[in-house]
Formats: structure tokens, C-alpha cells, sequence
């Protein structure tokens, strides 16, 4: 057990075909709840977390801290990646100072 | 900020040593810096590369499994998901880059029982459980290099800071303070040599 999922039905039971257990959230307490539920399981080391209930999930996801805690990777759904998305860019602007 | 000092010989030469001290630092922060966004840059353009792949992939995946919910019965989807058992072994390790210490994840086996019947379940679902198979790997690839990333960003961040603190506030604080103190020692030397001056004068206008 080294991955978990959280994210749309669809998404979830993709994932749990191919042998990845996770958890459906429809609404933001769901996913509060799933991210718990995923932080309690023993072995879980990467929780792939669908963009659209990261976005339920905000600050929370940015609290953790990954030496810890497994690491949370944001994948897009069935129907791509989001527009307006929090992304790496804004992770290398902060650090080096201009956008690229 | 400036800094309140006592104009005295002592205070002088602990500003000294401070601004040595400080120069060099400044300099060392700087080759980190320098170093470290030397690191960052091709790590950022293979995140961007590994990330656009997954990005193409996933949603096609999903739409595989989304296909093959259409193309066979709900219940067939739900028989299949309770006969489905998996474990995936996830080693985890750290890594160390430039002194950034970040976590490194590796896919060490996955053992997947597709125990449901591949000729009551559409082609489509086979196809996508092996898609997604594959993207295990890179899923955790990019976990740890998103992770080192956000860490590596976080040291350049707090080393760009602490080098424009450096060269901004504290040597050119450090630089007048010892200006002022070396400013009011010369007036102190400047004037006691003009009070000897005075001194000798008087004694040689008494004839002494």
C-alpha cells in the first residue's frame, strides 16, 4: 500500500481497478475526511489527489509536511488539467524572482 | 536600523571583525544562491516535461475506464472493483541536493490480482488498468521531484533573503557605524592635538 486516491467517483474507481485503493469526495468535507483517512493509513506514501477536490482542499494540502507525511501529487481528472490552477510556476517565480 | 554604538577604540574593532564577518558570509550566501538556482533551473524544465506527460495521460486513462463503464453494465464495474486487489511496495528514501534534503519515493513491486473475468469485462478496461499500471512509476517520480522543487524553492527563497539582508541592511549599517565611531575618534585625536598645541603655546608664551 504506497499510493492513495482522493478524487471524483470516476477517477477513484479507475484507480482502484488498477489496484489503488482511495476514496470518492463529493463534497469538501469528504475530501477533508478522505485526506484524514489517508493520512491514518499505515504505508501510504503518495496521495494522488484529483485538482478539482485539491482546490476544496487548499491549505490544507500545503500544511503537511512531506518527511512525515506522504507526499500529496495533484493530478487532473477525466476532463484534463484546470484552468487557473495553482502551479509550479508560482513555486519557481517565488524563488527565483521572475516568471519563466 | 541603525545601529547605537559607543564611539571607542573597542567598539571599533569588534565593528570590524563584524563586518568581515558579515562580507564574508554575504559572499559565501551569494555562491549558495548561485549554486543552488544552478540546480533548480534543469529540475524545473524535467518537472515541466514529466509533469505535461502525466498531464496527457491521466485524463486519457480515466476516459479508458470511463469508456469501459459505458460499454458494460454497472454492476460488471462493481463486481470487477471487489475481485480487484493490489499492493504496491513504495521505498522510501530522502536525497540531498545542494544541502536540501527532500524525500525520493521508488516503485519497488506491485503485485495486482486482476481476479475479474476479462471476457465478461470490455477490452477497453484491461487496456486502461494496464495504462494506469504504468503510470504508477512516473506518478511517484514526480511526487519526489515536485517535492525536492518546493523545498529547493523554499532554500532559495530564504537564501535570497538572507543575502539581501546581508548587503542591504546589515553591511551598510555595520559601514557607517564604523564610519561614525572612526569620524568621532579623529575629531577626539584632532582635538587633543590642538589642546597640546594650545598647552605648549601658553607654556612658551610664560617662558616656561
Amino acid at each position: 500500500m504506497g499510493y492513495f486516491v482522493i478524487g471524483d467517483e470516476e477517477t477513484v474507481v479507475g484507480f482502484r481497478l488498477a489496484g489503488i485503493r482511495g476514496r470518492a469526495a463529493r463534497t469538501p468535507d469528504e475530501a477533508r475526511g478522505a485526506l484524514g483517512v489517508a493520512a491514518a493509513t499505515d504505508g501510504v506514501r503518495v496521495i494522488v489527489i484529483t485538482e478539482a477536490v485539491a482546490a476544496w482542499l487548499g491549505e490544507e494540502i500545503g500544511g503537511f509536511d512531506p518527511l512525515r507525511f506522504p507526499l500529496i501529487l495533484t493530478v487532473p481528472d477525466r476532463r484534463g488539467p484546470a484552468e487557473g490552477r495553482p502551479s509550479i510556476r508560482d513555486v519557481v517565480r517565488a524563488a527565483v524572482g521572475v516568471p519563466l | 536600523m541603525a545601529i547605537f554604538v559607543n564611539p571607542n577604540r573597542m567598539e571599533l574593532l569588534r565593528l570590524r571583525k563584524r563586518l568581515e564577518l558579515s562580507e564574508r558570509g554575504h559572499r559565501l550566501l551569494k555562491d549558495k544562491l548561485e549554486g543552488l538556482v544552478k540546480e533548480f533551473m534543469p529540475l524545473v524544465d524535467e518537472y515541466r516535461r514529466r509533469r505535461g506527460l502525466l498531464e496527457d495521460l491521466i485524463p486519457r486513462t480515466l476516459g479508458l475506464f470511463a469508456l469501459a463503464a459505458a460499454t458494460s453494465s454497472r454492476e460488471m464495474i462493481a463486481l470487477s472493483l471487489e475481485e480487484c486487489g493490489g499492493e504496491a511496495v513504495v521505498a522510501a528514501g530522502t536525497r540531498k541536493v545542494m544541502g536540501v534534503t527532500a524525500s525520493e519515493f521508488r516503485l519497488e513491486a506491485f503485485t495486482l490480482e486482476p481476479a475479474y473475468s476479462m471476457i465478461a469485462t470490455p477490452q477497453e478496461l484491461d487496456l486502461a488498468v494496464a495504462e494506469l499500471r504504468g503510470l504508477l512509476p512516473r506518478i511517484l517520480e514526480l511526487a519526489s521531484l515536485e517535492d525536492l522543487l518546493r523545498r529547493l524553492a523554499r532554500e532559495i527563497e530564504k537564501t535570497r533573503r538572507r543575502v539581501n539582508a546581508l548587503e542591504y541592511v546589515m553591511i551598510p549599517e555595520i559601514s557607517r557605524a564604523k564610519r561614525m565611531i572612526e569620524g568621532k575618534l579623529d575629531e577626539a585625536e584632532r582635538g587633543s592635538r590642538v589642546r597640546l598645541m594650545k598647552v605648549k603655546e601658553m607654556l612658551e608664551a610664560r617662558g616656561m
